[in-house]
């Protein structure tokens, strides 16, 4: 393993990573700075808002905080906030769209070279595939046409976009530029089952296949699949792995109907999937996790810690703020879902059932992952 | 092949919408004013270096790591006047 691919991360640059010119760079950076800017004042000032309205509550016949829509009324802070977060990252949207496109002959040039090489791993795409509505439906985060844009049978766009648009928004958000959600789950699976060493996982929802490339490079010996349901995705995912030289499988397939035989995997894993998807896919998922997975086999699930026990008040409502208003239809499903229970009511031993809280890689939050492991 | 789905259409927080619009458009200024300053500190110090600022010179041109500085500075002095709301609640 190079030492390139052991540092794979937000940083990570390869020849479908699109190159930003100064007056990208200027942008992206004013977008960057904006966002954690508007962060902080979330911190304090908006904090304060919050607790001065959640005092006046008693007193008052219409309370001012409203958690269904995350709205705080009357408040002339949170409605500006508001509308320069949303602005923002309608902005953010519109920036990377632009870099892309600008250079969209030079990337399909990168990307014919890339293909016309022998390659390590593999694409594979379901032209008869159903794309169930909550994902053709939703433009998670608001990416313009969303997870599941396909233009044309070589279409990557999507790919490209999330990738971008997910590094400046955890930047944004606080992350650093080394951060990895997948670093984060292997260094979970060592500290937690330092004996585990996988011949074969899954990376289910791997979308731009940014931490599927992480388990690669954290068990370089086992045989690496990664599925998703967006076909610009994973061509991308194929393209940045072939430019990596990460011998990944990927499969346009849902995360809760693989295709692949039962008890075939070691691991599977999914980053931040959990909260894109309905309630009955979740449990779906938990199924699908228990069938591909062999006796003794391993399945992390990795998302966003909405469900720790003691969250503020506030940190409740400004995640329910994401739900309302930045395409997140399922992050409160997801909230109010209790994991294990998916888990157990998919087959898993509920003494082999485990929920934790991980350090980010860089950055200053904590992940929820929640697993077991299959007798 | 599918076209896409389209963000969710965005509540409106103030009474009068033409509000909304015009933090919008701040956005967009403050943007566009930091792409050129970063197009503008990249002819500067091409100049300074007795290079030629072609187009695709600025365009190229990566700075040093210090200029975030000034780029955080500058948005922290447009959204400073966010902080007046906040201190106005507390005064009243």
């Amino acid at each position: 393993m190079t030492q390139r691919t052991a540092e794979l991360n937000r940083s990570t640059v390869h020849d479908m990573s699109p190159s930003p010119s100064a007056r990208d760079r200027g942008r992206q950076s004013f977008i960057f700075h904006t966002k954690r800017h508007l962060g902080q004042f979330a911190r304090l000032q908006l904090q304060a808002e919050f607790d001065w309205a959640a005092g006046q509550e008693a007193t008052q016949p219409q309370p001012a905080i409203c958690a269904e829509t995350a709205y705080l009324s009357g408040s002339p802070a949170f409605a500006a906030w508001s509308a320069l977060n949303i602005g923002s990252q309608q902005q953010m949207w519109r920036a990377l769209s632009d870099m892309v496109l600008r250079q969209r002959d030079q990337m399909v040039a990168r990307a014919d070279m890339l293909l016309s090489q022998p390659p390590l791993g593999s694409l594979e795409i379901d032209t008869q595939l159903s794309l169930p509505g909550y994902f053709t439906d939703t433009a998670y985060h608001g990416q313009p046409g969303g997870y599941c844009l396909d233009d044309h049978d070589s279409d990557w766009f999507s790919g490209a976009l999330q990738e971008a648009g997910g590094t400046l928004y955890s930047r944004g958000a606080g992350t650093g530029e080394k951060d990895s959600k997948g670093q984060a789950v292997v260094r979970f699976i060592r500290e937690r089952f330092p004996d585990f060493v996988p011949e074969k996982l899954v990376d289910l929802g791997c979308g731009y296949g940014g931490q599927t490339s992480n388990y690669v490079a954290g068990f370089p010996d086992a045989e690496a699949h990664g599925v998703d349901l967006g076909a610009g995705l994973l061509r991308y995912a194929h393209l940045r792995a072939q430019s990596l030289r990460l011998p990944i499988h990927f499969k346009q397939a849902c995360a809760s109907e693989t295709g692949f035989p039962d008890a075939s995997f070691d691991l599977v894993v999914s980053n931040i999937l959990l909260h894109e998807i309905p309630r009955e896919m979740l449990e779906g998922v938990m199924r699908e996790s228990f069938r591909v997975l062999k006796p003794g086999g391993l399945v992390v699930h990795q998302d966003v810690p909405t469900q720790r026990q003691g969250t503020p008040a506030f940190q409740r409502w400004l995640s329910n703020w994401q739900v309302e208003h930045n395409d997140e239809p399922f992050w409160r499903v997801f909230s109010e879902t209790a994991v294990p229970e998916a888990l157990v009511a998919a087959g898993f031993d509920s003494q082999q059932v485990f929920e934790a809280y991980q350090p980010q890689v860089d950055g200053p939050l904590v992940w929820y992952m929640v697993g077991a492991r299959k007798l | 092949m599918t076209e896409g789905a389209q963000p969710a259409p965005k509540p409106n927080y103030f009474d009068d919408p033409a509000v909304q619009a015009l933090y919008q458009m701040v956005l967009v200024l403050g943007e566009e004013l930091a792409a050129t300053r970063e197009q503008l500190h990249a002819l500067i110090a091409l100049a300074e270096k007795g290079d030629v600022p072609t187009a695709e010179a600025i365009e190229a041109f990566v700075p040093e790591a210090s200029f975030d500085l000034e780029r955080a500075d500058w948005v922290a002095r447009l959204l400073e006047p966010l902080e007046q709301i906040t201190q106005s609640r507390e005064q009243s």
